[in-house]
């Protein structure tokens, strides 16, 4: 069999779709035949198996008018797909009582929801206030102990010029703040690089997780 | 592969390929066939279904004389392209985690 007559035999099969279908699908392989070659002309045919029962599955489909789509179909709002609809009738019962449950225990418990919002609320907002009165207490410590031993070594060596001992002591002070704030940094560093970020992150992924639950749930 | 191919994975397949570069059924053949065992005779009622769902549109371009009919995804197609993306990841996760391959958080 040469592709003109497989072509041709297939069209026969397709008689009972309409012009526009049949047509469609004698485009489609006719290019398929093109694209793969003349030299590759038996296998394609090979491979699309005989006409008729090619064109059978051509018809089945289109009857079915898609039934064998997606299952997501329904998970997006914007798609008005026609299929799913075999497997899709009996959750949505389900869905539909349990919309009702929730409708109803939210009327129940409104009372309560809204002090409990309040409540949640305010729970996310200390820890966000914790994280970053925690941040702020490890860079306040080395700011200041790096300020003060400056300060300090400063004021020692005022001390001296003025004549007093003590200013040794102050200025010895001041050095050993000036050395330990400087060390503290490198923790410091470390903590911003590798604690905060999955702190913070980990804390609005917690927020953001009931959100994201609804939408992905079907 | 003893694993069978749905018809949504195998829109979404063909969603991701076209998304990639606009193209004609042949090439989607072939790039198909490069993850999975399928007869010729399977795409055209695929590109067909996506091109109802208005997923996908064709426009026709001149190539060594003749026609050739290409695909392009639309908006629509790639919105769900988008939803398909993710619901993979998770059903992934999921078989990932059953057949034992990897720790997932």
């Amino acid at each position: 069999m040469t592709k003109n007559e497989y072509l041709a035999e297939l069209k026969a099969h397709l008689a009972s779709l309409s012009a526009e279908e049949r047509d469609g699908a004698i485009k489609y392989y006719q290019e398929f035949f093109e694209d793969a070659g003349a030299e590759n002309e038996q296998n394609v045919i090979e491979e699309l198996g005989d006409p008729k029962s090619l064109a059978e599955k051509i018809i089945s489909e289109i009857n079915e008018g898609g039934a064998a789509s997606s299952k997501y179909v329904p998970a997006s709002p914007g798609y008005a797909g026609n299929g799913g609809k075999n497997f899709e009738e009996k959750p949505k019962r389900n869905e539909n009582t349990k919309i009702l449950i929730i409708i109803l225990l939210a009327i129940i418990f409104s009372p309560l929801l809204v002090p409990l919002a309040g409540v949640i609320l305010g729970l996310v907002a200390g820890l966000f206030g914790l994280l970053i009165g925690f941040f702020a207490l490890c860079g306040g410590v080395v700011v200041g102990l790096i300020a003060g031993g400056i300060a300090a070594v400063v004021m020692g060596i005022g001390l001296l010029c003025s004549g007093q001992i003590m200013g040794l002591l102050a200025g010895g002070i001041g050095l050993i703040m000036l050395a330990v704030g400087v060390l503290l940094i490198i923790p410091f560093v470390w903590l911003c690089a590798n604690v905060f970020p999955p702190l913070f992150r980990g804390l609005v992924n917690l927020i953001s997780k009931p959100f994201h639950r609804k939408k992905v749930a079907y | 592969m003893s694993f069978p191919v749905s018809a949504g994975l195998l829109d979404a397949l063909v969603l991701a390929i076209v998304s990639r570069e606009d193209t004609y059924g042949y090439k989607i053949t072939q790039e198909l066939r490069e993850a999975m065992d399928m007869s010729e005779s399977t795409l055209y009622p695929v590109l067909r279904r996506l091109q109802k769902d208005e997923c996908l549109e064709t426009y026709d371009m001149e190539y060594m004389g003749r026609n050739r009919r290409y695909y392009r995804v639309t908006a629509k197609g790639n919105a769900q392209l988008n939803l398909y993306r993710q619901e993979w990841l998770e059903y992934k996760k999921k078989i990932d985690k059953v057949m034992g391959m990897g720790i997932s958080i």
